[in-house]
């Protein structure tokens, strides 16, 4: 229920969640045009019109190989920067979140959510530098020397090897299972440090308060301490980004191979295009939910304490 | 004298002749009958000790008019026991992808008595090709008197063996045993030359004669039935309680009744074997007429290039057996399927497979470094679990090593020293059979275990300084590194969103040919021996992609009827001999009826390369302006001169260049407004006097627009360097960018999302 009413709250904050996922478009945009713009040049009067539109050939990568890996370099560059302005607007717009999920007020969303965006911001990019290091704590635990003496060594027993230690293994599936297990106990890892950042900057909002590790500690206390009811709200929300990544992904793949059977043509990548789009702001809404549920929570917990 | 040479190459007399008229085709090269060395061998392997004991019984008849004064032997694998073998100090440790920390391996001979007279007193170790005195991969022994023509000797060996982990193609992973290069194998005698026994080198691999085999193994119980080996098996197994007995003929003795067109009876020149009690078996028959049904204008035009019915260019049924681990025991039906694509085809193509039987091997989990690879009618493939139909894996090894059954099986040239002829042909066959029975490749994007048809375009985010911020790197403390986030396939899959984000990208086969060979276009001719090429990347390019790429090139420049034609000859002519460069190269001039000389010079024996472009630009004819001469011999102003309703019409100026010096007859086609097309050839004449050529210039201006230009319209080339400059348009592209650049705001949009997430 949690889940249903933060999905319907953050729905009419529209502004908030659409502002969002302009900005995150508009980030992606310059690695876009960047494309939009070589490949423009590189086909130039070089090729048949739309013989390259359904498969980029291997004769063309091949061809142009130089300049693609200078292209995939500069945008993955861009890429790079932009992935911190994505973080520092997450931390921004979650501050916004935060103060619409606490005030109690309606109206003026965007006026209430920069007011909180500004409030909170230094606050949350403490809590997100905290998440930084929890999550490289994480990574080392799952890649390195935890993970090769208690599961490589002890549990598994494997030999020591300049290659790949598992081949030690007597079966190819056992392999994968290793791996496995290791890609989804970390999966799982990455996403609860995720969630409790969440819960950190609820707490910290939700008290006005100004220590980040306070707020991590107390967020990691409550999971622990109430695994389900901190988990409830958020889960249903997570299903729903799952089924609409799921549904998004279908009708791209049907797109795509349209497309590349030679089928469809520019109405199709307009479909493709609006896909992408509508995602981003269908995403920036659930996160918003999420706020507004995980929010519901925070604040019984925190009328329990008083 | 016995001696080892290095072959430079060899023309007979009649072959010059032959060559000195222009035009004409050549004389036909004497070809040697085989030595036919008959191997009798017994071997008993201990796996938990790894351990392996045989003896060995071997006759050999010098064939050659020499005198034969000693005799060469291999022992693959001492290049595993230390790391100043030749082998190892070539690869600098490393064999094939993994270094060599452990589990050495060596052969130690027992016992040795040649024609009854002991002569281990006598073994001599040689290291002809780099006089390392520790690489102990060759050895020779001085016969008491010298072999004349015709004369046999026997050889009576023990050894035994320390059996490596499988690193480079043999050895043993836990109870997988696969047994490559495992028994004293006796070089190759050329006559005029002496034997032909080169060291066990890092990019080499392997030479020796066509002969018999008549082979028991004997291992420990629980290898009852798992046993899988070079031809057939003679008898059932024998156990007794502790131990199993297997007993192989290669070829079997029916395949030793049958005799080819040309009145010559199968032979082999090697034998492994394998053996895992894991083994899952999968057994079906290649029935050819099935594929012939299957693929009949394929049959139709190889009969008529080669001017035979197709009843005569049939083939035989196979029995195909395939051992596979059970990780992959859903798979045989894929590895069936592509062993026969390569019988089929190569058969169709280079002449009947021989034998009874083919077995597949399918290697064990952490014996991967004896994947890909082949033997006399025994091959392994090599294949992973979760393996979609449309990632080509196992199809590709399998298609390629079964391949090899003719290119080096069939048609045995020396791996040391002409590595290309087996290889790069094996390459060109393999995609041209690969294309042909599955189409274009899927590209696909694997995580963890799970591959996707889906092709990224986005690089992951991050480079240089921007991985700090794309948390790929992080600060180095206590001798680690703190990154925040590991790649990891759920973390992954989740961060880009393949499905919904990523392109469906196909490639063709023959294009990977090409590929290849640019890697490395120019470091090596392709006929060099394996050691002497720059380094392995050039061994690989020029054995195996320069080479496929050359092949087809030629099939380009003299047409296909006639490319099958001479190859055919060529491959039936050298079936069961060892040819080098010269004998294709006069074959194949022989079946085409072309002298080619200069191509082979060109694209075998050189460096040479090429790259063709074209420049076109085009303008209104400009209208006349000024005074001209009038039908009275007087000046008149240009509005008089001009005739009513005319327009001015197109000069286009078109510009072909070639930059590099493997010149070839270019066709260039024109197409013009309506239609209408025209086709001009560049000859190679042309393109040697000057590096460019102006076909347009003279002509008076044209009514219709030029509105395209393409050379090589048929694609018949394959080695143009840059293929992006072959062709003009007169209208450009506006939507392909746009396609393009969808998927990569896609792709970014849902990367940049999650790292918003990650803020907050």
């Amino acid at each position: 229920m949690r889940a249903l009413r933060g999905m319907a709250v953050a729905l009419f904050c529209w502004r908030w969640w659409a502002l969002a996922a302009l900005l995150e478009l508009a980030l992606a945009l310059p690695p876009a045009l960047l494309w939009q713009q070589w490949m423009g040049g590189a086909l130039g009067s070089r090729y048949e019109p739309g013989e390259l539109f359904a498969n980029l050939s291997t004769e063309f990568r091949f061809d142009h190989r130089s300049e693609l890996g200078a292209l995939n370099a500069n945008a993955s560059l861009w890429l790079g920067f932009a992935a911190l302005a994505a973080m520092l607007l997450g931390v921004f717009f979650a501050g916004g979140w935060a103060q619409l999920a606490f005030d109690g007020e309606e109206g003026k969303i965007v006026a209430r959510a920069g007011h909180g965006a500004r409030h909170f911001f230094w606050r949350y990019v403490r809590v997100w530098l905290v998440t930084l290091v929890l999550l490289a704590l994480w990574s080392w635990t799952l890649f390195d020397w935890p993970w090769k003496k208690l599961v490589l060594d002890w549990l598994l027993r494997l030999p020591d090897a300049t290659g790949d230690r598992l081949e030690a293994l007597t079966s190819e599936w056992s392999a994968v299972a290793v791996r496995s297990a290791q890609a989804l106990v970390y999966a799982i890892g990455v996403a609860l440090l995720l969630v409790c950042a969440d819960y950190a900057r609820l707490r910290i909002a939700s008290k006005d308060s100004r220590s980040a590790l306070a707020g991590w500690i107390g967020a990691t206390g409550f999971l622990l301490r109430s695994p389900l009811r901190a988990l409830g709200p958020i889960l249903p929300i997570f299903v729903l980004e799952v089924a609409l990544l799921a549904a998004a992904s279908g009708f791209a793949r049907r797109c795509e191979g349209r497309i590349s059977a030679d089928e469809a043509g520019l109405f199709a990548v307009a479909l493709l295009a609006a896909t992408t789009v509508v995602l981003a702001f269908l995403r920036c809404w659930l996160r918003g939910a999420k706020y507004f549920a995980a929010g519901e929570v925070v604040r019984e917990g925190t009328q329990d304490e008083r | 004298m016995g001696s080892v040479h290095r072959r430079k190459g060899r023309i007979s007399l009649g072959l010059l002749v032959a060559l000195a008229c222009a035009g004409s085709a050549v004389g036909q090269t004497k070809v040697e009958e085989p030595f036919r060395p008959e191997y009798v061998i017994g071997v008993r392997v201990d796996p938990n000790e790894k351990k392996l004991q045989g003896d060995l019984h071997l006759s050999w008849t010098n064939q050659s008019k020499d005198d034969v004064f000693d005799l060469w032997f291999h022992l693959y694998w001492n290049a595993f026991a230390n790391n100043r073998s030749t082998h190892l100090v070539e690869s600098k440790g490393d064999l094939r992808g993994t270094k060599i920390s452990d589990e050495w391996g060596w052969q130690q001979l027992t016992a040795l008595r040649v024609n009854q007279g002991d002569s281990l007193g006598k073994l001599e170790w040689m290291a002809p090709d780099d006089g390392n005195a520790q690489d102990r991969s060759v050895f020779r022994v001085k016969l008491a008197e010298p072999l004349r023509q015709g004369q046999s000797v026997t050889v009576d060996l023990s050894w035994e063996a320390r059996i490596p982990r499988v690193r480079r193609r043999t050895g043993q992973k836990d109870d997988f045993l696969f047994m490559a290069q495992w028994f004293p194998k006796l070089g190759v005698y050329e006559t005029g030359n002496g034997w032909n026994c080169h060291q066990f080198h890092a990019n080499t691999e392997f030479f020796a004669d066509y002969g018999t085999y008549d082979v028991t193994i004997d291992l420990p119980a629980r290898y009852a039935g798992k046993i899988g080996a070079s031809g057939v098996e003679l008898l059932p197994e024998k156990t007794d309680g502790e131990r199993v007995r297997a007993h192989f003929l290669a070829p079997s003795l029916a395949d030793r009744e049958l005799k080819g067109a040309d009145g010559r009876a199968p032979l082999v020149h090697d034998f492994a074997w394998t053996a895992d009690p894991r083994y899952v078996k999968y057994e079906e028959v290649f029935r050819w007429q099935d594929w012939a049904k299957r693929f009949e204008s394929e049959v139709s035009s190889t009969a008529l290039a080669l001017g035979r019915g197709t009843s005569e260019v049939a083939g035989r049924d196979v029995r195909v057996s395939v051992l596979l681990h059970p990780d992959h025991a859903d798979q045989g039906a894929r590895h069936f399927d592509a062993t026969c694509t390569s019988l089929f085809f190569y058969g169709l193509w280079w002449g009947t497979y021989p034998y009874e039987q083919v077995t597949v091997v399918d290697p064990a989990w952490g014996g991967g470094a004896a994947a890909g690879m082949e033997y006399p009618t025994l091959f392994t493939a090599g294949s992973r679990v979760l393996s979609l139909p449309t990632m080509r894996t196992p199809e590709s090894v399998t298609v390629h090593e079964c391949g090899h059954q003719f290119w080096y099986g069939l048609v045995g040239n020396n791996e040391f020293e002409a590595g290309w002829l087996d290889e790069g042909f094996n390459t060109f066959s393999q995609s041209e059979a690969m294309y042909r029975r599955y189409g274009q490749n899927p590209l696909t994007s694997e995580y963890g275990p799970m591959p996707f048809d889906a092709a990224r375009q986005l690089e992951p985010a991050g480079g240089g300084i921007a991985d700090w911020f794309a948390l790929r790197t992080g600060p180095a403390l206590l001798g680690t590194s703190w990154t925040p986030l590991r790649s990891s396939a759920l973390i992954d899959f989740w961060r880009e969103q393949p499905l919904a984000t990523f392109a469906r990208m196909r490639d063709d086969p023959r294009d990977g040919d090409r590929n290849g060979y640019l890697a490395d276009p120019d470091s090596d001719p392709v006929d060099r021996p394996g050691w002497l090429y720059a380094d392995s990347r050039s061994y690989r390019t020029n054995s195996y992609r320069r080479t496929g790429t050359m092949l087809r090139t030629l099939c380009g420049l003299v047409g296909k009827e006639k490319f099958e034609s001479a190859m055919r000859l060529y491959s039936e002519r050298w079936r069961y001999r060892h040819p080098y460069a010269d004998d294709f190269f006069s074959a194949f001039q022989e079946g085409a009826g072309i002298d080619l000389k200069w191509f082979f010079d060109a694209a075998f024996r050189s460096e040479a390369t090429i790259d063709w472009s074209v420049e076109v630009s085009q303008r209104r004819a400009p209208a006349d302006e000024g005074w001209f001469p009038g039908p009275d011999g007087k000046w008149q102003k240009s509005e008089a001169a001009k005739e009513k309703g005319a327009e001015p019409g197109w000069l286009p100026e078109l510009m072909l260049r070639r930059r590099g010096e493997l010149c070839l007859p270019l066709p260039v086609e024109l197409t013009f407004e309506g239609g209408e097309r025209e086709m001009l050839v560049w000859t190679r004449e042309s393109q040697l006097r000057q590096a460019w050529w102006k076909p347009l210039a003279e002509r008076p201006p044209s009514a219709k627009k030029l509105v395209s230009v393409v050379i090589d319209p048929a694609q018949r080339y394959w080695c143009d360097l840059d293929l992006s400059n072959n062709r003009w348009y007169a209208e450009s592209d506006r939507r392909t960018p746009l396609r393009w650049s969808e998927r990569v705001l896609a792709q970014a949009a849902v990367v940049l999302h999650w790292f918003g997430g990650i803020g907050g």
